[in-house]
């Protein structure tokens, strides 16, 4: 594999490309999922072989929806057919290409005649470039420039009424990108007749033309200029074989011509659904507070959630539908968002919220159904990789942009990916984003995602338990300093207070990481208790919310009652101290099986669960301590 | 290994993935005539990879010139 040049698809797994070369039978469903990926034209040749391997009995669909593209190409476009079919995949469309190269369309058109009606294309795609026109310059003739520019839209005006009378065919044109043989100065932009100045006109020619025409636009130049016309240019590949671009750029060509070809059968993003803790503003506003998030001028990753916001705001003002979805206690990230002082997003600019404590599956679903728009239109950004990957484990229809860990470097990935390509806007997209404003319509209790169990198997987790010690003490008591959703009793000890607890013979101390496939969470949880004559009294009890749902608590109960046993004790006790922040464990001991033996004025509740009734939780995570594996 | 046995070994790798043709045996005297697939944009697909495979860049004019996998051998060895 190169290097990657498309940063928000993630990139194969060693697995992914041995599944590659491997997969066999009709699982058409793992093709998709592999075509998620980056790969490189011998990766997408590998995909487009799977698929046309694959044999379905006779009226079983593919899921697919099967599109037929002829490319019409002055130069060669052969070496394209198997990368167009193995990122069609990606758009889940099963694409049968026609190519015919090497002439003047309006020569292939007439030769080829017969092939292509018995080809039958749904769309017709002019892949022109600049060799197609010459545009020898015309230095320092305005009359000439414009004669010449205008001869060459014509031709293309030609062509598209050939197409148009022949087989009636929405088309594909493209923007052409300089010509790396002519002469190429700043100055070219003051010359009227200069090469530069000769594309200029035909692409706003071009542009004019398609606009009244409502065909569809590729803009090759755009393409050519993010990624550097040095790179999209491969002047050797040119001598030698005619290829119109490097062929290395032939994965990132496909990705945007297939996209807008799928416009085309109605498959276009219109939902972008954000995520609020380190996406919307940087921090936690559950544990860090509204008043010490990072947003706004003053740290560069302050400015960047802000720059985040604004990209949002302008895609709202195109008419995408923004959604929140967000794992939070509502009051308090509602708060946030409504009355900080730099939010750029206003609440009225977002059509649904949903901030609960519910897998994301299930929230992403319920936003499917609140909005009525299908899932394949969604565009769903958030900062953590598990989040990401539950995403597009459970719904692969939904896309998932990848992000780079800092923050300031997403926007220019997230907007290379073009999510929310259309084939033009009207006053109705403007206004489309408020149509679906839907105050108060925050669905209800939502199901937990049916295949959570699978997600979180998948996830391969490990808990690595141990008691205090000198290394984890200041992570340790940063946490019991800044954690204060997920605590039961947000006790606050000092470094020296955790020093002491390490020392003392009378209490059990854990703390607490996680390991997934996705690497080391770091510390995720402590835990502080006290040997008493019958139990274990716990005295503190703290998680990072980044690993809810997860299954942590109730393997760190598993392991608290093995351990309780091992001291011959006979309870395991707790109690829950409500605050302003962590009314989200209020029922922590209930869920855990704890029975309610007091409570007192001010809401503090008192639980005990007895050791010999237990019976060990198992959820799929291995357990390691200093003992060794369980 | 020696030398010349450990450049066949990698370029019939890459003909192999090139080419989609997991069991390919290629020897020196391979020739497109005698190989399943290989024409003239094949050539150009397994020269990147070989210019990959050996960090190496090739000029046009040798590419052109490939009539075999002799051909290929000695353009990594010069």
């Amino acid at each position: 594999m190169t290097k990657p040049m498309m940063r928000w698809l993630p990139q194969p797994t060693t697995s992914d490309i041995e599944l590659s070369r491997s997969l066999g039978g009709s699982n058409i469903a793992d093709l998709v999922r592999l075509a998620q990926c980056e790969w490189d034209a011998g990766g997408l040749r590998r995909l487009a072989t799977r698929l046309a391997g694959i044999q379905l009995p006779d009226g079983q669909p593919t899921g697919l929806q099967a599109v037929r593209v002829l490319l019409l190409s002055n130069s060669t476009a052969r070496h394209l057919k198997e990368t167009l079919i193995g990122t069609g995949l990606r758009h889940g469309m099963r694409v049968d290409v026609m190519i015919s190269e090497y002439e003047d369309p309006e020569v292939l058109l007439v030769r080829d005649y017969d092939s292509i009606v018995s080809f039958n294309p749904d769309i017709v795609v002019l892949a022109m470039d600049v060799h197609a026109f010459g545009l020898r310059p015309a230095a320092g003739n305005a009359e000439a420039a414009a004669a010449i520019a205008s001869r060459a839209v014509d031709r293309l005006r030609a062509i598209r009424e050939s197409v148009r009378s022949s087989f009636k065919k929405p088309v594909v044109f493209q923007t052409l990108t300089l010509d790396p043989g002519h002469v190429r100065l700043h100055v070219d932009r003051l010359i009227p007749g200069s090469h530069a100045d000769l594309v200029g006109r035909v692409n706003a020619g071009l542009s004019d033309f398609v606009r009244s025409s409502g065909d569809l636009l590729l803009d090759v130049a755009m393409l050519s200029e993010r990624i550097g016309q040095d790179n999209w240019n491969s002047a050797r590949h040119w001598a030698l074989a005619k290829y119109p671009f490097a062929p290395e750029n032939a994965p990132l060509y496909a990705e945007h011509l297939v996209r807008l070809v799928a416009l085309k059968f109605g498959k276009s993003r219109r939902v972008l659904v954000l995520d609020l803790d380190n996406t919307m503003w940087g921090g936690i506003v559950g544990d860090d507070g509204k008043e010490n998030l990072l947003l706004g001028p003053g740290s560069p990753v302050g400015e960047a959630h802000c720059a985040l916001q604004a990209m949002a705001k302008e895609l709202r003002d195109r008419g995408i539908v923004l959604c929140v979805s967000s794992k939070n206690e509502e009051s308090v990230a509602l708060d946030a968002f409504r009355t900080h002082p730099e939010m750029v997003l206003a609440e009225e600019d977002i059509a649904v919220f949903q901030i609960n404590w519910t897998d994301k599956a299930a929230n992403l679903q319920a936003l499917s159904d609140i909005l009525s728009l299908g899932l394949d239109s969604f565009v769903f950004l958030d900062d953590n990789p598990a989040e990401r990957a539950q995403i597009r484990f459970a719904l692969p229809q939904v896309a998932v942009p990848e992000l780079p860990k800092d923050v300031t470097e997403w926007i220019p990935v997230f907007q290379s990916a073009c999510y929310f390509e259309t084939t033009g806007f009207t006053v109705e997209d403007r206004d489309r984003a408020s149509y679906y404003r839907a105050d108060a319509r925050r669905a209800a209790q939502l199901k937990s995602f049916a295949r959570q169990e699978d997600y979180l198997q998948s996830l391969d987790m490990e808990l690595l338990v141990n008691p205090f010690d000198a290394i984890g003490r200041k992570r340790i008591a940063q946490l019991i300093a800044k954690s204060n959703q997920f605590n039961l009793t947000t006790r606050r000890y000092s470094e020296a207070d955790v020093a002491a607890a390490e020392a003392d013979p009378r209490r059990i101390t854990l703390q607490m990481r996680l390991s997934d496939v996705f690497g080391d969470n770091g510390m995720i949880g402590v835990v502080i208790a006290d040997i008493g004559a019958d139990a274990i009294e716990i005295d503190t009890w703290l998680m990072s919310c980044r690993v809810l749902g997860r299954g942590v608590p109730e393997a760190t109960l598993d392991w608290l009652v093995a351990r309780a046993r091992d001291l011959g004790k006979g309870f395991v006790r707790g109690v829950y101290i409500p605050t302003k922040k962590n009314m989200m464990v209020a029922d922590h001991y209930r869920n855990l099986g704890f029975e309610l033996t007091g409570e007192r004025p001010g809401g503090e509740t008192a639980w005990e669960l007895s050791v010999d009734a237990y019976r060990d939780k198992k959820p799929p995570i291995r357990i390691r301590d200093a003992v060794g594996a369980h | 290994m020696d030398k010349h046995a450990d450049v066949i070994s990698r370029l019939q790798a890459i003909f192999r993935e090139e080419l989609d043709l997991p069991n390919l045996q290629i020897s020196p005297q391979s020739t497109p005539d005698d190989v399943d697939g290989w024409d003239s944009l094949a050539t150009i697909r397994i020269v990147a990879a070989v210019e990959r495979e050996f960090d190496r860049e090739f000029e046009a004019a040798q590419i052109e010139s490939i009539r075999s996998v002799a051909d290929l051998i000695s353009m990594i060895a010069a």
